[in-house]
């Protein structure tokens, strides 16, 4: 039917991709504001502060929560966005395949970078 | 002289739909204030011009149309308020019989799948299932909704997947029902909501709150369902 009703779906995702994507939005913001202001009260102006600030245990934590709620906030905005525009269900599965994969390469990286910090 | 540029489209006759140009006297609409006044002199101008009309007072929904390219009721739209030429268009994404009318299949079929009744199995009262105040008051905002189908033709989501996604109109709907102190089904309905198309493909554009002819808030509506769905899962 081209323009029939669909039944529902199996999946019963729905609620939970929107309560996380909120969750990660209000992480992200907070960082950026916690570290603006942070960093504005004591600026890093050279390397030794950089290693420093990066040494502490809180900043790791912090910063690599940051990193994965980017990355679980574009896996879920760029996932809406395929199933708004994307109808072919194979074309969706090769495109989220990418994103999926593209995403957590990033995470990885990140916990490699993060990991050299001492 | 009022200019007007109206979409055409006859299958019967046309390939392809096209634009006409209408002109009309002022003084023929004799003190006559509204859009739809004028449609219908235009129409005894050119009778082969289609589009729906009935209560001619904003009660009824079917003159919905694209007006200067948004949604509104033509018998509720002043004339005065129009920028020239007034460029009229069948409501958007919706398959067009011809002109202005436009078949409204898709979207009362998103409707009529939010079981849009009072579902409750307890044995009925002699009289009637009563409704505190309080309980009665939470109807206000979602009862008044005439289904002219204006928000959700407004919606990009609903053009996108007007097949999968329940649009602005049939999900205030489902908010009326869900909030309804004499309705029982309450798991059932938010069932049925739970589905990344049903209610989430609502990206809270708005376009159905500027859209709606009768002041209604359908994303306030579509908020308050998360919110129930939220509570119900916590």
């Amino acid at each position: 039917m081209a323009l029939g009703v669909s039944e529902r779906g199996s999946s019963r995702s729905g609620l939970g991709e929107w309560v996380v994507q909120r969750l990660t939005a209000v992480y992200i913001l907070i960082y950026i504001i916690v570290a603006l202001v942070v960093l504005s009260f004591s600026p890093v102006t050279n390397h030794a502060g950089w290693l420093s600030l990066s040494s502490g245990l809180i900043f790791q934590i912090s910063t690599l929560m940051f990193i994965f709620s980017i990355l679980a906030h574009a896996w879920l905005g760029l996932k809406s966005v395929f199933l708004d525009y994307v109808h072919s269900w194979r074309v969706r599965f090769v495109l989220q395949t990418l994103l999926a994969t593209l995403l957590l390469g990033s995470a990885v990286w990140a916990l490699l970078v993060v990991g050299t910090w001492r | 002289m009022i200019q007007f540029s109206i979409y055409r489209f006859d299958p019967d006759k046309d390939s392809k739909p096209y634009v006409q140009d209408y002109e009309l006297d002022e003084a023929k609409l004799d003190g006559r204030q509204m859009l739809l006044d004028a449609i219908l002199l235009l129409k005894e101008q050119d009778e082969s011009l289609s589009f729906r009309r009935s209560c001619r007072e904003g009660v009824c929904g079917s003159d919905a149309m694209n007006i200067n390219g948004r949604n509104g009721l033509a018998c509720i739209t002043p004339l005065a308020d129009l920028k020239q030429p007034i460029k009229l268009n069948p409501l958007p994404g919706m398959p067009v019989i011809r002109d202005l009318i436009v078949d409204m299949e898709p979207f009362y079929k998103q409707y009529r799948s939010v079981k849009p009744w009072l579902m409750n199995d307890e044995p009925e009262p002699e009289i009637e299932r009563l409704q505190t105040i309080d309980n009665r008051k939470k109807l206000d905002g979602l009862y008044e909704c005439i289904l002219c189908g204006c928000c959700s033709t407004a919606c990009p989501s609903f053009w996108w997947n007007p097949d999968k996604y329940l649009g602005p109109a049939a999900l205030l709907q489902s908010y009326r029902f869900l909030v309804d102190s004499r309705d029982k089904a309450t798991n059932e309905r938010l069932d049925e909501l739970e589905d990344p198309f049903r209610l989430f493909r609502c990206h809270s554009i708005m376009n159905c709150v500027e859209a709606c002819p009768r002041d209604l808030n359908p994303a306030e509506a579509i908020h308050k369902i998360r919110k129930l769905l939220l509570a119900r899962s916590s």
